[in-house]
């Protein structure tokens, strides 16, 4: 009983998504050629990653925070995770669990 | 899939000449300015900004209204401010896919400036500040995914 309720434990301490960090796949020289026309708040995160990481989601937004500031728009964590999504997809990220 | 065509309206053809040189001074200037995410970056900052501007102006013409839903405005600066001569609208993966065609802001086609193989595209920003402006503190932000030549193709969510 109590070994099952350790695994419960380990399974949602691997998928709480505030452990989660991520790491670049290549050089932030790389990344930001190819997304060089991406738009500007996907090449933030993508250099805090690269540059970086491995960087938790909430120290990818706090990276987010100045650009938040010049673009006058709140950049909330889904946003954030969308972007992250399609750089894991893309092989130029990689999630750390 | 809906298409929509903006008019020809030479009269508005000024706006359009000044997003093109503001797209080809930031290219130019690039290495002057230090830009850190390129022309595109500084043009996405600026285009959000424009943007904003731009809705603001149209809801006080009141040609729109807070209420509109995003599709509507993206039509609307469509046919205002003549972005493109062509946009459609097709569903995919539950997201709203916004194809832009013969755009009319570009500094490279319309323009015909050579980028030295950089993008300064308006339109995502534009569209981003403009939706952003209306819909409040907390829209849904588009994704904007920009693949640039003759058809640029923007991927926005408009699921929220």
């Amino acid at each position: 009983m109590e070994g099952s309720n350790l695994t419960d434990k380990n399974q949602q301490e691997s998928s709480d998504p505030r452990k989660v960090t991520y790491s670049g796949l290549v050089s932030t020289k790389q990344a930001l050629e190819r997304e060089k026309s991406s738009f500007i708040l996907d090449k933030t995160i993508l250099q805090a990653i690269c540059e970086d990481g491995p960087l938790s989601l909430e120290e990818i937004r706090k990276a987010t925070l100045p650009l938040e500031a010049a673009l006058g728009i709140r950049i909330d964590l889904p946003k954030i995770q969308e972007i992250i999504k399609r750089f894991i997809k893309d092989g130029l990220v990689w999630e750390n669990k | 899939m809906a298409r929509f065509f903006s008019r020809k309206d030479p009269g508005k053809d000024y706006l359009n000449k000044v997003v093109i040189g503001l797209g080809v001074g930031l290219v130019k200037s690039r290495k002057l300015l230090n830009l850190s995410f390129g022309p595109q970056g500084a043009m996405d900052v600026l285009s959000v900004w424009i943007g904003q501007e731009i809705a603001k102006e149209l809801l006080r013409q009141k040609k729109i209204r807070v209420n509109i839903s995003e599709q509507e405005l993206i039509e609307k600066l469509l046919e205002e401010i003549r972005m493109a001569e062509e946009l459609s609208f097709e569903t995919e993966d539950g997201k709203s896919i916004i194809t832009i065609q013969n755009c009319l802001i570009c500094p490279k086609r319309v323009g015909g400036y050579d980028l030295e193989g950089e993008t300064a595209c308006p339109v995502g920003g534009i569209i981003m500040g403009a939706i952003t402006f209306v819909k409040g503190e907390s829209p849904s932000l588009p994704n904007i995914n920009l693949k640039p030549g003759e058809y640029c193709r923007i991927s926005l969510d408009l699921a929220k």
